[in-house]
């Protein structure tokens, strides 16, 4: 079988394009998904749909959003193949680590700051984004600083009980430079996040701990962009709710296929029969 | 979604992407020989004991497939517990299932289970009730997921828990003797360690019909080095190993040890005859097997201690494919031949 990926050269020429910004990130997103199934399909296992869920939103962030000081990390951590293809894309990392997933000296399958410059912190173990954000925001305040933090979380994650103790200190210092996302594709490692443990109506949950919420079409990057726009003067921490699909609008990876946690597309090739609902752990 | 791409590019005026081919890497597929499937067995046990033990309930932190429990669940719907990626939540409510009159089986990754509800569990085991944890995962490899997957220290998390026995089984067999000795004949909590790659051990595991508290199974004898290991990886390195160094005259015998706390050191003195110790870790070396090994040699048979080697792992896990992570820590067979010669009291023979 051959495998193929978009060279370097090839995606500076997609990010470059002239045109409508929320269109060109889309198709930098769609490159990057390329590169993602091009790193997993080579290693033969990575965590496909959840790294495609999140990966319009990762791309936006990086093309658009983070500036010099700013700080972004996913808290779920298992959809690092959408961080490296972002970063070796925009020249971050050395663009040929992508033929180096899962492997010593490569790019490891959950986010190492010890393994790979550019990391901002370890992710792998769930709950742990919004208390990292908070202390990277209260160190920044203490040395003068003024950068951001953008965190993206899962949706499954939010099960573990450090994401609701988190919730309150962070609103009730007003840590207004800390930007959440949630990746909101339903699915986690068993099957629907609302079979397994429903998380109810967040919105006015995290309201309610003293955020400023609100929610979007993950896919959507003119809803991205304008919910983020609408809270960027908010004096309370953010919350976005991302609405996404698993897989991305892949549709040999969406939820209704038989994706078994963290394979490799081969087998989600092999297996679209529907016969369950599972898919890589969100 | 190339297709996707494309329609993007064109409707931005720009050509369609090109890609570029790249061959596939050539994965050095291991001779699946006598492969050993420990979840797996563990988990079909589960289900023979439960048709036995009414009070067995099983419980799951959102692994279900990865800790063994599909066929539990469909088995027994009623005594099967989701509770989601909430570990701590999960430890408790078993504790107060065990006090009620239940016994719980609480599953999730080692990295997780030993860890995040390490004072639930710690709790658990104060009330004086019996508790069954799995974690599945452990140890170094599958090294791709990296170091947050890869548990090393569960031993060491849970070793001073009052009154658990810490088991990590090599074969399918010790597998199901593990969960029955666990269900039947345990006195308190029991931690169970299971390494989750189907694992080529290289020789035909014996049958084992029951395990002894404290005692391994000799594998193989040896006058020159006894290594002392637990679970696939480890025993089947020290297999390799053996084999290795009996090409070069040194006879090493090898001990499957799955009580990684609670050893018999007289018995494992009696096994060694004179001969090196060398304990073998897929864990940090510290609050492993091999300090569980040297406590009760120091206590049972002091001489024996004072000729025991710990090998184990020194470093935070590194990340990659299974026989490169294992190289890189220098604990693949290879590895572990070359690192006993030269300690003391192993001869360099010819």
């Amino acid at each position: 079988m051959t495998l193929r990926y978009i060279s370097k050269a090839e995606l500076d020429r997609i990010r470059t394009l002239d045109g409508d910004r929320q269109e060109r990130a889309a198709a930098f997103a769609d490159a990057c998904r390329l590169n993602v199934l091009y790193m997993v399909e080579r290693v033969g296992s990575g965590h496909l749909g959840t790294t495609f869920s999140s990966l319009d939103i990762v791309s936006w962030l990086h093309l658009e959003v983070l500036r010099e000081g700013d700080r972004y990390f996913s808290s779920k951590g298992h959809d690092a193949p959408g961080l490296y293809a972002v970063l070796t894309a925009l020249g971050r990392l050395d663009f040929e680590l992508i033929h180096q997933l899962r492997r010593l000296n490569g790019l490891p399958g959950h986010p190492d700051v010890a393994a790979t410059p550019e990391v901002v912190t370890s992710t792998g173990s769930l709950g742990m984004g919004i208390s990292k954000a908070r202390g990277f925001v209260l160190a920044d305040r203490l040395a003068g600083r003024s950068g951001r933090v953008y965190v993206l979380t899962g949706d499954g994650e939010l099960q573990e009980g450090q994401f609701w103790e988190s919730l309150q200190p962070t609103a009730n210092r007003g840590l207004h430079e800390i930007t959440v996302i949630v990746d909101r594709n339903q699915v986690q490692s068993d099957t629907w996040v609302d079979k397994v443990s429903d998380i109810g109506d967040l919105e006015t949950k995290a309201r309610a701990f003293g955020w400023a919420v609100a929610n979007c079409d993950g896919h959507d990057l003119r809803s991205l962009a304008s919910t983020l726009e609408g809270l960027e003067h908010e004096q309370r921490p953010k919350l976005v709710i991302a609405r996404t699909r698993k897989g991305g609008g892949v549709s040999f990876m969406e939820p209704e296929s038989h994706l078994p946690h963290t394979t490799s597309a081969r087998s989600h090739r092999r297996s679209t029969s529907a016969r369950s609902r599972r898919c890589v752990s969100g | 979604m190339r297709e996707r791409l494309n329609a993007r590019l064109t409707r931005l005026g720009s050509d369609p992407v090109e890609l570029v081919d790249a061959e596939p890497p050539e994965h050095v597929s291991a001779v699946a020989e006598h492969r050993q499937r420990l979840v797996h067995a563990y988990g079909n046990e589960l289900v023979k004991q439960a048709e036995r033990e009414p009070r067995l309930v099983a419980l799951d932190a959102d692994l279900r497939k990865d800790t063994g429990l599909i066929e539990f669940r469909e088995r027994f719907p009623e005594r099967f517990f989701e509770c989601g990626i909430a570990e701590q939540d999960m430890v408790s409510q078993a504790g107060a299932m065990a006090l009620a009159g239940l016994l719980p089986a609480v599953h999730s990754f080692s990295c997780f289970l030993s860890t995040r509800p390490n004072e639930q569990i710690y709790n658990n085991a104060t009330e004086g009730t019996k508790v069954i944890y799995a974690g599945s995962l452990t140890g170094l490899v599958p090294g791709g997921p990296g170091h947050s997957h890869q548990s090393v220290r569960d031993i060491s998390a849970l070793g001073a828990v009052p009154g658990m026995a810490l088991i990590e089984p090599f074969s399918e067999h010790e597998s199901r003797a593990a969960v029955d000795w666990a269900v039947n004949r345990a006195p308190g909590p029991v931690y169970i360690r299971l390494v989750s790659v189907g694992w080529a051990v290289g020789f035909e595991p014996p049958a084992v019909e029951e395990l002894v508290p404290g005692r391994g199974t000799v594998l193989r004898g040896g006058r020159d080095l006894l290594f002392v290991a637990a679970g696939p990886v480890m025993v089947s390195g020290a297999w390799r190993a053996a084999d290795v160094l009996a090409e070069s005259g040194v006879q090493a015998g090898v001990v499957s040890m799955p009580w990684l706390r609670d050893v018999d050191g007289s018995w494992v003195a009696e096994v060694a005859d004179g001969a090196p110790i060398v304990t073998l870790d897929n864990h940090y070396v510290t609050g492993g097997l091999g300090d569980a090994v040297l406590a009760a040699l120091a206590a049972d048979a002091p001489d024996a201690a004072a000729r025991l080697h710990k090998i184990g792992v020194e470093e935070v896990p590194k990340s990659g494919e299974n026989n490169e992570v294992l190289r890189a820590h220098r604990l693949d067979g290879d590895s572990i031949a070359e690192r006993v010669r030269g300690l003391a009291g192993v001869p360099a023979r010819i």
